[in-house]
């Protein structure tokens, strides 16, 4: 089976789960070995996914640019659950 | 429990309404922001976080400190996302697949048109943030399939499986999406890379 750089980076995915037979996955795995611009894509992706868990570290999860500060409705939406709370009179979860 | 994280929750035992209010401001953006990533649309992620403040007030009594507080209400905010996702994903998961941005990365032999720069590690951790805040800003503006599952699987780790099963679809299509997803994700991290001189 012959495998062009197209073919490597369409099942890269397929590799990484495990998915295809032996031989197919041997001719992805052999297709890397000799190819250096391949290589450096799988490390391109690796980067990229590294960065990607960083994004969703939990307590401080990284956030577009573009994300607002709390707007004053939000707040204050927030504040009416609060106000609820505290005299007990917060609605009960609804799920 | 972390002594800052202690002074906040007695606040919040005490009905402290101005302890409850700093905690908003600081973390709301954020739980939306996290929302987002899987719903999309912005009044759905915006309820999940009005969701997630309801929750931490009936739940805050239980809250052990064994982490800190702000990983565990973005953490709940996280849980909401997901259940409502499983629950409304035919509204979530709309369009199709989106493009294949691999198309134009070969040329007629299948061969690498231009050779793909491993991306060097960045020298400084603002490098390194202005990165992750370019991802953050691109994830947003894949197609609602590829946002999602790629957030699934590469933000939040989940396995290909229980992924699929989330978003009822199969493995092969969630592959083709993460696939794509990541493909353009690539391409716009390159694209910012190119347009600022180094
Ligand atoms: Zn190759």
């Amino acid at each position: 089976m012959i495998v062009t750089c197209r073919d490597l980076a369409a099942r890269l995915t397929e590799l990484e789960e495990g998915v295809g037979s032996a031989v197919e996955r041997a001719s992805l795995r052999f297709h890397l070995s000799i190819c250096a611009r391949c290589r450096r894509y799988v490390a391109e992706l690796d980067r990229l996914k590294g960065l990607l868990t960083d994004l969703g570290r939990e307590q401080d999860p990284v956030v577009p640019m573009s994300a607002e500060a709390a707007p004053d409705p939000a707040v204050a939406r927030a504040l009416s659950t609060f106000r609820a709370w505290k005299t007990g009179e917060s609605s009960p979860d609804d799920d | 429990m972390h002594p800052e994280d202690a002074l906040v929750v007695r606040g919040l035992l005490a009905r402290d309404e101005a302890v409850f209010e700093a905690l908003v401001r600081q973390l709301h953006g954020k739980l939306v922001a996290v929302a987002r990533r899987l719903l999309g649309e912005h009044e759905a992620a915006e309820d999940v976080a009005q969701e997630t403040w309801r929750r931490v007030l009936s739940s805050i009594a239980t809250f052990e400190g064994k982490s800190r507080l702000a990983s565990w209400i973005v953490q709940i905010a996280k849980n909401r996302a997901k259940t409502r996702l499983e629950r409304r994903k035919r509204e979530i998961l709309i369009g199709d697949e989106g493009l294949d941005p691999t198309a134009t990365w070969f040329d007629g032999f299948g061969q690498w048109r231009s050779s793909p720069a491993a991306w060097d590690t960045p020298e400084s951790s603002l490098e390194h943030e202005r990165q992750k805040q370019l991802l953050a800003d691109a994830l947003l503006t894949l197609p609602a399939r590829q946002r999602v599952v790629v957030t699934l699987r590469d933000v939040e780790g989940m396995d290909a499986a229980t992924a699929s099963e989330t978003l009822g679809i199969s493995q092969e299509n969630q592959r083709v999406l993460l696939h794509r997803g990541r493909a353009a994700l690539r391409d716009a991290v390159a694209a910012a890379m190119r347009a600022r001189p180094s």
